[in-house]
């Protein structure tokens, strides 16, 4: 069974004041790094929009169906 | 000797639906293979978290998945979570000067197959995740959140991320956060 995910803790004492005061202070990026994050956003973006143009695509060929995927049904009553 | 697979020039990425099962995917972590493999279609099926898959299109190889829940961070007035909770038992819910949240996303799992390691993969949907929620943000949102495990904390670091509390012993992972203002000119 996969580990749970930790929620994210209310954070109290000296975690509290320095996340508040971290948040207080600007850390920019770098215009190199700045310039790189918004290639690959670009780069990600029209691979997602792509990649989701042709799963419809895929889907309306299949009844509903993409076959790049194992199909799993849910019951309506289904527990976590 | 790692194998490596598609071109990440070429690749797709896909948003699951909750009735898309990964069936391949090893990114040499049992406990991650089983939640990407077994877990992560029921979580999109209750609206706990949305999946998305880097895809090779020549060979459907999953490439990279990564899923994303709302999240938020909150910060006490209280010294620890004990006196936080006698306060809550005496008084009621704390007032809004007791406690301050801020909106997040939780970057609930992100995992590379082994045969697509070592190709900036995870940097990029990093890139992507911090963008994406500064440049076309539907909501409010402030910060990342992850619960990053423990090898794979050099590599959140080396992204910008920092830890959340100062003393966290748990075995297994460490909670990261990563400031959105940062990217904000």
């Amino acid at each position: 069974m996969a580990r749970p995910v930790r929620e994210t803790p209310i954070l109290f004492g000296e975690d509290a004041r320095r996340f508040i005061a971290r948040m207080q202070e600007r850390h920019p990026e770098t215009p190199e790094a700045r310039a790189q994050r918004l290639r690959d956003y670009e780069f990600m973006q029209k691979a997602f929009e792509d990649g989701m143009r042709e799963k419809r695509a895929r889907e309306a060929a299949n009844g509903g169906v993409d076959p790049w995927f194992k199909h799993v049904e849910f019951p309506k009553d289904l527990k976590l | 000797m790692v194998q490596t697979c598609g071109i990440p020039e070429r690749f797709k990425i896909v948003r699951l639906e909750p009735t898309n099962a990964i069936e391949n995917f090893d990114c040499g972590d049992r406990d991650l293979n089983d939640y990407i493999t077994n877990r992560a279609s029921l979580f999109d099926y209750h609206m706990l978290a949305v999946s998305y898959t880097c895809i090779d299109p020549d060979t459907k190889q999953i490439l990279a998945y990564f899923s994303l829940a709302n999240d938020k961070i909150a910060t006490s007035d209280f010294p620890n979570m004990t006196e936080f909770n006698r306060f809550r038992r005496k008084q009621g819910f704390p007032n809004e000067k007791r406690l301050k949240s801020y909106p997040a996303v939780k970057l609930c799992r992100l995992a590379v197959d082994i045969c697509a390691k070592n190709r900036k993969i995870g940097t990029k949907v990093l890139n992507y995740i911090k963008s994406m929620f500064v440049i076309k943000n539907k909501t409010g949102c402030r910060f990342i959140t992850v619960d990053a495990y423990l090898d794979a904390v050099p590599f959140y670091e080396k992204n910008g991320f920092r830890m959340m509390n100062l003393e966290d012993d748990d075995p297994h992972t460490r909670l990261m956060y990563f400031d959105l203002m940062d990217l904000v000119a």
